[in-house]
C-alpha cells in the first residue's frame, strides 16, 4: 500500500513538473497547429480584402411601389449573408448567363430583391478572390467589372444580375440558395411597411419624374444622422508616440532609426533607404524606392500587399474601403495607385482638406510598397445626444429642389446649346449621376471637429455636398 | 319718310355693329382667361390612375405646378360601420367620408410637389387642390385592401427572443 502511494505521488509530481515546465518553454504538437491557426488569423489578408471590397449602399425592393435603402449594413448584415451565396455562384460549374437590356433590368427593381451598389467598379476576379473562391468560373471573364450586384428574392428560381452600368448579366444557378436571406428580407419588409422602425421609402427619379437614371431618393425622411466628433490620429501624438509609429513601420527598434525633427514640428524617420514623415498637418508619408524593375503588374498580389501593409501600419481598418485603383508606370516598372476611403458609423466621409484628397493612397508594385500616404481622422466616440434638437433632416429631393437653379446652371455649362427656358426637369434630373448620404469633414480642428452630415449629389460636372439640415452647399469639387 | 327710313337703318346697323362688337369682346375676354391659366402646368404625375387598389397603407403622389403654388391635399377615409363593404365598385356616398387629415405644401424651385400619403384601410378619397382659379381639383380614390401577413421566420438570435418576450 505504501509503495503504491509512493508511485502515485511520484507520478503526480512528474505530471505537475511537466505542466509547469510546459508553461515556460515546451510546445506540444497540438499547440504548434494552434500557433499556425492564430498566425493565419493575424495575417489573414483575405479577410481584410473582403472587408475593403464592400458595397456603399443597399437598395431593398419590396415590390414596384416600395423600396428602401441602407447605407449602414451593420444592423442587418445583408452583404455578409449574401457573400457566401455569391461565392458559391462564382465558383459553380453549373451556371447559365444571359444578357439583359438596360430597360429590362430597370424593371427588375419592381420585384422582391436586393441591389448592392459599390462605390466604384470592382474587378470581378478580385471580388471572387476576396470571397475566397479558389477557382472562379467564366462569370469573371464574361463581365470583368461590377458596379452593382442584384439578387432576386421573390418566388421561383433565385438569380443574380451582375452589372457594370453598361452591361447586365443575369446568372442562374442551381447552387443559389437564398432561403435564409429571403426570410430576413421579408422580416425587414414587414417592419418597413408597418412603419414600425422608422424606415424611409425611396422612389426612383425615373418613375417619379421621367429621369434617365434609376436613382432612388426619399421624399419623406425619418430620423437624424448621429453627431460625430473626430480627431487627427497623428497631430495629437507626443515624441514617444511618433517613435512607436516609426518602430512599427520599420519593424526595428528606434535605436536603429535616424530621426530628424523639422522646424515646423514635422518629424522624419529614416532606415535602410526607407523614409517615413509624420507631418504637422496629420498626414503620414512613407517612401521606399523600388529595388528592382517590376515588368508585369498583378492586381490581386498588389492588393494583398497593400492590405497587409495597411493592417500592420494604419491602425484603423474598420470602415476603410477601396475607392479606386489606377495603373501607373514609374521608370520602367508598372504597378497600381490605390486609394482608400473610410466610413464613420456606416457613412462615407468626404475630406474638406485641400492638401489631402484621399485617406490612404498607396503606390504598390506587386509585393513592394513604393509610397504610402495616409490622413486618418478617428471617431472620438464622444457620447452626445444623438438627436439634434429642433433639427429636421431634409430629404434628398428637398436638396435638389432648394438648389435647382444651381443644378440648372451646371447643366447649362455642359449643354451650351440649350437655352435656360428650354431646360426640362427630367433633363436636369438625368444630369445627376448619384445621390448619397455622407459626412463632410471640414478639417478645421485637430481635435473635436464635428462632422457635417451631407447629401452628396454627383453630376457629370462634379460633386456637390449639401448640409442635410439646411440644404446649404458646404463643399463642391468640380472637374471630371 | 325717306329721312325716317335712313335714320332707322343707321340706328339698326349701329345696333347690329355694336352687338357683334360686344360679342367679339366677350369671346376675346374668354380667350384671355384661358390663356392666363395653362392647365398643362398643373398636373398629377403619379398615380396615373384616378381609382385603384393597394395592399399597404402608404402611397405616394407627385406632380408639377409652377414654383410657389400652394397645394392642399385632403385625405378622407370611410369608417364603414354600416357594413356596406365598400370597394372600387361600391363606393361610399359623400356622407360616409370623414376627413383623416389635410396638408398644405408649396411647389418648390423645380416646379414640383410630392407627398407620401398615410392612408386608412378601406376606401380613401384624396383631393388635391391647386388653389388657383380655373384649375380644377383632382380626386383620387384609393382602396386599401390589406393582404394577409406573410409567414416569416425571423432570425433566431438572442435579441429577437428578448424582444418577443
Amino acid at each position: 500500500m505504501k509503495e503504491r502511494f509512493k508511485t502515485f505521488m511520484l507520478i503526480s509530481l512528474v505530471s505537475i513538473s511537466l505542466l509547469l515546465t510546459k508553461k515556460l518553454w515546451i510546445e506540444l504538437p497540438n499547440e504548434v497547429f494552434n500557433f499556425f491557426e492564430n498566425r493565419d488569423k493575424a495575417y489573414s489578408v483575405s479577410y481584410l480584402l473582403s472587408d475593403m471590397i464592400m458595397p456603399n449602399k443597399y437598395l431593398l425592393n419590396f415590390n414596384d411601389k416600395y423600396h428602401t435603402l441602407f447605407y449602414d449594413d451593420s444592423k442587418h448584415g445583408l452583404w455578409t449573408n449574401t457573400q457566401k451565396i455569391l461565392a458559391t455562384t462564382l465558383g459553380s460549374d453549373d451556371i447559365k448567363i444571359t444578357d439583359i437590356s438596360r430597360d429590362e433590368f430597370s424593371t427588375y427593381n419592381w420585384k422582391p430583391s436586393i441591389v448592392f451598389y459599390f462605390p466604384e467598379k470592382i474587378n470581378t476576379y478580385l471580388l471572387a478572390k476576396a470571397l475566397d473562391v479558389k477557382d472562379p468560373n467564366l462569370i469573371v471573364d464574361t463581365i470583368s467589372n461590377v458596379k452593382s450586384i442584384y439578387i432576386y428574392l421573390g418566388n421561383g428560381d433565385p438569380f443574380f444580375v451582375l452589372s457594370d452600368d453598361e452591361r447586365h448579366k443575369l446568372i442562374h444557378s442551381n447552387s443559389i440558395d437564398t432561403e435564409g436571406l429571403r426570410q430576413q428580407f421579408l422580416a425587414i419588409e414587414q417592419d418597413a411597411i408597418n412603419q414600425e422602425k422608422g424606415y424611409n421609402f425611396y422612389y426612383s427619379l425615373k418613375d417619379t419624374y421621367g429621369a434617365d437614371k434609376d436613382i432612388y431618393v426619399p421624399y419623406e425622411m425619418n430620423g437624424t444622422v448621429p453627431i460625430v466628433y473626430v480627431e487627427n490620429q497623428i497631430r495629437n501624438l507626443d515624441l514617444k508616440g511618433k517613435r512607436e509609429i516609426a518602430e512599427k513601420f520599420f519593424e526595428k527598434s528606434i535605436d536603429y532609426i535616424r530621426e530628424i525633427v523639422e522646424g515646423n514640428e514635422s518629424t522624419i524617420y529614416e532606415y535602410n533607404n526607407k523614409v517615413l514623415k509624420l507631418n504637422v498637418n496629420g498626414t503620414v508619408e512613407y517612401y521606399h524606392p523600388l529595388d528592382e524593375t517590376v515588368k508585369k503588374r498583378n492586381l490581386y498580389e498588389s492588393l494583398i500587399t497593400a492590405a497587409d501593409f495597411i493592417s500592420k501600419n494604419a491602425g484603423i481598418t474598420k470602415g476603410m474601403y477601396l475607392d479606386k485603383f489606377e495603373e501607373i508606370k514609374v521608370d520602367d516598372s508598372v504597378g497600381y495607385n490605390l486609394t482608400f476611403k473610410y466610413r464613420v458609423r456606416g457613412l462615407p466621409v468626404i475630406l474638406g482638406n485641400e492638401e489631402v484628397v484621399d485617406f490612404i493612397e498607396i503606390e504598390v508594385f506587386n509585393n513592394h510598397i513604393r509610397s504610402y500616404k495616409h490622413f486618418i481622422r478617428k471617431d472620438m466616440n464622444k457620447v452626445v445626444n444623438s438627436i439634434q434638437e429642433g433639427k429636421k433632416m431634409l430629404h434628398s429631393f428637398d436638396i435638389i429642389d432648394m438648389n435647382y437653379d444651381l443644378l440648372v446652371e451646371e447643366y447649362l455649362k455642359e449643354n451650351k446649346a440649350v437655352k435656360r427656358e428650354e431646360v426640362a426637369l427630367n433633363e436636369v434630373l438625368s444630369f445627376i449621376e448619384d445621390i448619397n448620404l455622407s459626412y463632410f469633414d471640414p478639417c478645421l480642428k485637430d481635435i473635436e471637429d464635428e462632422l457635417i452630415p451631407v447629401w452628396v449629389i454627383n453630376t457629370v460636372n462634379g460633386l456637390y455636398a449639401f448640409n442635410v439640415y439646411n440644404g446649404s452647399l458646404v463643399y463642391e469639387k468640380t472637374g471630371k | 319718310m325717306w329721312k325716317k327710313i335712313i335714320a332707322g337703318l343707321i340706328i339698326g346697323i349701329g345696333i347690329i355693329a355694336l352687338s357683334s362688337y360686344g360679342h367679339a369682346q366677350k369671346a376675346t375676354d374668354n380667350v384671355k382667361v384661358e390663356q392666363e391659366v395653362d392647365l398643362s402646368k398643373y398636373q398629377i404625375i403619379r398615380p396615373e390612375k384616378r381609382a385603384y387598389s393597394i395592399e399597404e397603407k402608404i402611397d405616394f403622389i407627385n406632380g408639377i405646378a409652377p414654383p410657389g403654388t400652394t397645394i392642399t391635399i385632403e385625405v378622407y377615409g370611410t369608417t364603414d360601420l354600416t357594413r356596406k363593404n365598400f370597394n372600387l365598385l361600391v363606393l361610399p356616398s359623400e356622407e360616409d367620408y370623414i376627413e383623416v387629415y389635410s396638408d398644405t405644401i408649396v411647389s418648390g424651385n423645380s416646379g414640383t410637389f410630392s407627398k407620401q400619403l398615410e392612408l386608412v384601410t378601406g376606401i380613401n378619397k384624396v383631393i388635391i387642390r391647386f388653389g388657383v382659379e380655373g384649375v380644377p381639383a383632382e380626386e383620387i380614390i384609393i382602396y386599401v385592401n390589406p393582404k394577409n401577413n406573410k409567414e416569416i421566420k425571423r432570425p433566431n438570435n438572442l435579441m429577437d427572443l428578448l424582444i418577443q418576450h
